[in-house]
């Protein structure tokens, strides 16, 4: 593998099912755009419940799961591949299945079609995010919910870590639990909670994580949901939405804008 | 060893007259940026083998110094300045080696190598991808790369460049095909072989029984059409018994 020729900084976005995620995921790769007109931003959806495309605007036709699945086609035929051919055939078809869109590209993870665990295609797009970081500005991932993604060291390469939690307990677990296994896993520079869909802001106070920066609390967002029972894009929510403003805290706060 | 020898003559003759030939001056490449390059369609003059258009890749080694007779750059069809839109793209490598090695895995590691190279070549503005599946491969130019002047030729001098980075490399011929009239099916038909040829030279290493019957062997076409595979198998001394010269 060739080393990075920029530093990219490689943005997770995790928490808890339910949470938002992929909301504030569409509204961080948003905020890049317009603060970064020029700059390279590759936003991957990683979650295989598949949101992000659709929070983005996208339609999207190819993932990286039919990738692996032809390569491993391949070698089920019993054809003789060396490390760096099987590397470059996977970079051959990644740029057939990322879409450039207007100011950044897209890749989604996919749905195995196989019933089962991601460990495979979890391992697949950790080489592809070592592949692609260095060919980027920004990487923004919306990952699984839960520990799976960082406990397999799919995120290795992250440089911001942003939990997601809610005004829950469970909430507020996940992204301990996630903030636990990424201590001892990942080398990430900085790392921030942003509580979304506030429903008492004098609760606020409980949501606390030892060493965590408190980035943003983000009320309950009418505008969010009236825009995307529309099936309108993040592209189309209005700059001053609840969810518009506290992202924008949030990356101010960690210094990507 | 004669491995390739017949692919490289074939494709010669169905070539003919190159629209520009240049000899190779070090001084001429392009720069290289050592890494990955990555050209966002956006920023893409055009793209060589895009829009479905057939794109093909295949890299022949040979010890024959009549068929690789020193460095040199061929393009039959349009130079990059010239091309406005996405085109059919073939680059086509001859290598020139000073004797593939009588030691089957001497032989095999070599080759790969020096096949190998072709994923290290980086020119600026030039994003380069090449399937081993398919045997595509594909360049997005970009448009600031064309507004410096880039060229076949000079790109075609940054692959010779990185070549002989290779000691068992003494010459290059490397082909640019754009022009749409040529049978590309033909080449691909070519880049099959080849790949057939070291997948060939994989199995045999991996240990075929001396006394297999060729009758009952999947590689039999192949090796019924390169003579340098049979003798890899059984040695000269094998094919001697076996009645072949």
């Amino acid at each position: 593998m060739e080393e990075n020729k920029t530093k990219a900084k490689i943005i997770a976005v995790a928490g808890k099912g339910g949470v938002g995620k992929t909301s504030l995921c569409s509204a961080i790769v948003r905020h890049l755009v317009d603060a970064h007109p020029g700059k390279r931003i590759l936003a991957i959806d990683a979650d295989p419940a598949i949101g992000l495309s659709t929070a983005l605007g996208i339609h999207v036709e190819h993932t990286l799961d039919d990738i692996r699945n032809a390569v491993i086609e391949t070698s089920e035929r019993g054809e003789y591949r060396q490390a760096i051919e099987i590397l470059n055939e996977a970079r051959f078809r990644i740029f057939d299945t990322m879409l450039e869109c207007e100011g950044f590209s897209f890749l989604a993870i996919g749905r195995p079609e196989a019933a089962g665990c991601y460990c495979s295609v979890n391992s697949y797009l950790k080489e592809v995010i070592s592949m692609l970081a260095g060919d980027f500005d920004y990487v923004v991932i919306d990952c699984e919910a839960g520990i799976e993604q960082i406990s397999r060291r799919v995120l290795d390469e992250v440089t911001h870590l942003i939990l997601i939690t809610d005004q829950s307990a469970k909430g507020v677990n996940v992204c301990k639990e996630i903030k636990e296994v990424a201590d001892e896993l990942i080398k990430y520079e900085r790392i921030g909670i942003i509580c979304n869909r506030v429903v008492d802001p004098s609760m606020n106070d409980l949501i606390k994580l030892e060493n965590v920066e408190n980035l943003a609390f983000i009320p309950t967002d009418p505008l969010h949901a009236a825009n995307d029972i529309q099936g309108k894009s993040v592209f189309e929510l209005p700059a001053d939405s609840n969810i518009m403003v506290g992202v924008k805290q949030a990356l101010e706060a960690l210094e990507i804008i | 060893m004669d491995l390739f020898n017949s692919y490289i003559t074939e494709t010669l003759d169905q070539l003919g007259t190159p629209k520009q030939k240049w000899a190779y001056s070090e001084r001429d490449a392009w720069k290289d940026t050592g890494a990955s390059e990555l050209v966002m369609m956006k920023d893409a003059a055009f793209e060589l083998g895009g829009s479905g258009k057939d794109a093909v890749n295949f890299t022949c080694v040979t010890d024959d110094h009549s068929l690789v007779s020193g460095d040199e750059i061929l393009l039959y069809g349009s130079d990059l300045k010239e091309l406005k839109g996405d085109s059919t793209f073939a680059r086509i490598v001859f290598l020139g080696v000073k004797e593939i090695s009588k030691d089957e895995q001497e032989a095999f590691n070599t080759i790969q190598n020096m096949e190998f190279v072709k994923y290290h070549v980086f020119p600026e503005g030039y994003m380069n991808r090449v399937s081993p599946e398919s045997h595509r491969e594909q360049v997005r130019v970009s448009k600031q790369a064309v507004k410096k002047g880039i060229s076949f030729k000079s790109v075609g001098a940054d692959y010779i460049k990185q070549y002989h980075t290779n000691p068992n490399i003494q010459s290059v011929k490397i082909i640019f095909v754009t022009d749409p009239s040529v049978d590309y099916k033909k080449f691909i038909e070519t880049a099959k072989k080849v790949n057939e040829v070291t997948k060939t030279m994989n199995k045999i290493l991996e240990g075929l029984p001396e006394d297999l019957d060729c009758a009952s062997c999947s590689f039999k076409p192949v090796c019924d059409e390169v003579e340098g595979l049979k003798e890899l198998h059984f040695g000269k001394e094998g094919m001697k018994k076996m009645g072949h010269k």
